[in-house]
């Protein structure tokens, strides 16, 4: 009797409750091991037990030509309990090239971006986190060389990204559930249609913008774009050092996190992790990625350790932050940091995005 | 609670008596109790099960009545009572799967599953998924007894995939 004589929902019964982060080591045991932990039924049936994890999803953008971006995940070195990147081998996996992404459910969204020539592109590949195969979806209706999208209650909200839009169709909005893209009618947007580039959020049941020239944000409050709060507006720069949880805001900021108190209107630092020396030696450090992972917030940041006079290594760091509410206050526990990949050379890649996807 | 006992056979003809509460743990012996297919003086045959594995089977589920009866009579019983009752049943079952070699694990397994017990489903289960994880490729095929099925051109290709995480 041999463990790979057992019936297949025993296996997965068994599959499933190993954490995601050995997948990727499991995944090159057999052929058998590789189509199972690929296949729907082992994450339904993670979902069965009750086995489901918040999975970190990185994007980085090589430093080559165009600048392909390429998906890793975060893997468990067997016998250490050391956490370092993988890349996605998907069959069918493609570079894409300014795209912007969005997760809905378990899908990754990589929208628009340049295709090889140059053109803009109004292409939108989706990769299932489950199988990690990337599959064709219905194309954007305008091509868009650098959009800036968000999520709200499940649709996909794509914004800007080329040269002559205007408040017809600077927005387009994808309907997750029927597949289907269209323009978004809003008023006022005459304002603010006319950046090339902005950052999104969704955040309090409203999408918020940034266009890169005004450098304003506006709310979409029931079908009309107004200014946010000027409190607001002033502590979060870009999307991806951004993130939304539970409702509330969180925006790195040279080294430091903050959230943001709609009440008091008002930026608070999250509490508590003023020892940290891993993160705040990124004091100054403008450009560190968050986002939100099982009630926990997960950031990222480069970091250059010279290795001599002429020479530095490039490391990519990750720290994973538990939250609680307190008194009015966020209080932080850091609860690991440690470099996740390193390269010699550091102008081989530049971090892009994180996600995170519960699988 | 009845303490009525009745007879398991297994599929090389061992008998077992068990108390009925116990075997009740099995949905599949529960139902033929409560479709009347059990005769007092029979033993119910079990085909899919050995001897030495019914006897497992079966010191996991006396075991575990007795911790159901608990249940029903302390409800009231503080938080530190559960926790330590908790530890002591957890204890009770690693030292119970740390006894056997991971092949009866696997008949165990088939056991449990054909007699629908869930709860030792889900303690194999959650013992083999703690074998698996944190090992290289080479320790799980070792341990499992499991075939390399690559062939030597995708073992390349992974490992070259895999260069930068695992080189």
């Amino acid at each position: 009797m041999t463990f790979m004589m057992l019936p297949n929902d025993l296996v997965l019964n068994c599959l499933a409750r190993v954490s995601r982060l050995y997948y990727p080591t499991l995944s090159l045991v057999s052929e058998r091991f590789r189509y199972l932990l690929a296949s729907t039924e082992l994450y339904q049936t993670r979902i069965l037990l009750g086995c489901t994890e918040s999975c970190l999803y990185v994007c980085l953008k090589l430093r080559t030509y165009h600048n392909p971006q390429h998906w890793f995940t975060i893997c468990r070195k067997p016998n250490s309990s050391k956490n370092v990147l993988v890349p996605i081998a998907s069959p069918n996996s493609h570079p894409t090239y300014q795209s912007d992404f969005a997760r809905v459910g378990s899908n990754i969204y990589a929208i628009g971006g340049f295709i090889n020539d140059d053109n803009a592109s109004s292409r939108v590949m989706v990769m299932d986190c489950r199988s990690q195969t990337w599959l064709e979806a219905p194309s954007i209706r305008i091509a868009r060389a650098t959009p800036s999208t968000c999520v709200l209650d499940g649709k996909i909200y794509v914004i800007g990204g080329c040269k002559n839009l205007d408040a017809t169709n600077w927005i387009e909005v994808f309907d997750t559930k029927t597949q289907t893209w269209e323009f978004m009618s809003s008023s006022h947007g005459e304002k603010i249609c006319s950046s090339c580039t902005y950052h999104s959020l969704g955040y309090d049941g409203d999408v918020y913008v940034k266009g890169f020239e005004k450098r304003v944000t506006y709310k979409l409050d029931k079908g009309r774009w107004r200014p946010a709060d000027i409190a607001m507006d002033r502590g979060w720069f870009c999307s991806s050092s951004s993130c939304v949880m539970e409702n509330v805001l969180y925006s790195w900021f040279c080294g430091m996190i903050r959230w943001y108190d709609s009440e008091e209107n008002f930026w608070k630092y999250i509490k508590g992790l003023e020892g940290s020396d891993e993160l705040y030696g990124l004091h100054g450090h403008f450009d560190a990625k968050m986002t939100g992972c099982g009630g926990k917030l997960v950031v990222m940041w480069e970091k250059n350790v010279y290795i001599n006079e002429c020479h530095y290594e490039k490391g990519l760091w990750c720290a994973e932050i538990a939250l609680e509410k307190h008194q009015g206050d966020i209080w932080g526990t850091l609860e690991w940091s440690d470099v996740v990949s390193t390269t010699t050379q550091p102008y081989e890649y530049d971090l892009a995005h994180i996600l995170a996807v519960t699988l | 609670m009845s303490s009525n006992m009745i007879m398991l056979k297994s599929s090389d003809g061992a008998s077992f008596e068990i108390e009925e509460a116990a075997a009740r743990k099995s949905k599949i012996i529960a139902n033929m109790i409560e479709v009347e297919c059990v005769d007092e003086d029979k033993a119910i045959p079990l085909q899919n099960v050995t001897g030495n594995i019914l006897a497992l089977v079966i010191e996991y589920c006396n075991k575990h009545i007795v911790d159901d009866d608990d249940d029903v009579a302390t409800e009231e019983a503080s938080e530190e009572e559960e926790e330590a009752k908790k530890k002591k049943v957890d204890d009770w079952e690693a030292e119970f799967m740390n006894s056997m070699s991971l092949e009866t694990m696997f008949e165990l397994l088939l056991a449990a599953n054909y007699l629908n017990i869930k709860s030792l489903i889900d303690l194999v289960c959650q013992t083999i998924a703690n074998n698996i994880k944190d090992k290289t490729p080479e320790e799980v095929r070792k341990i499992f007894s499991i075939e390399n099925d690559f062939t030597p051109e995708e073992e390349e290709e992974i490992r070259k995939e895999n260069a930068w995480a695992f080189g």
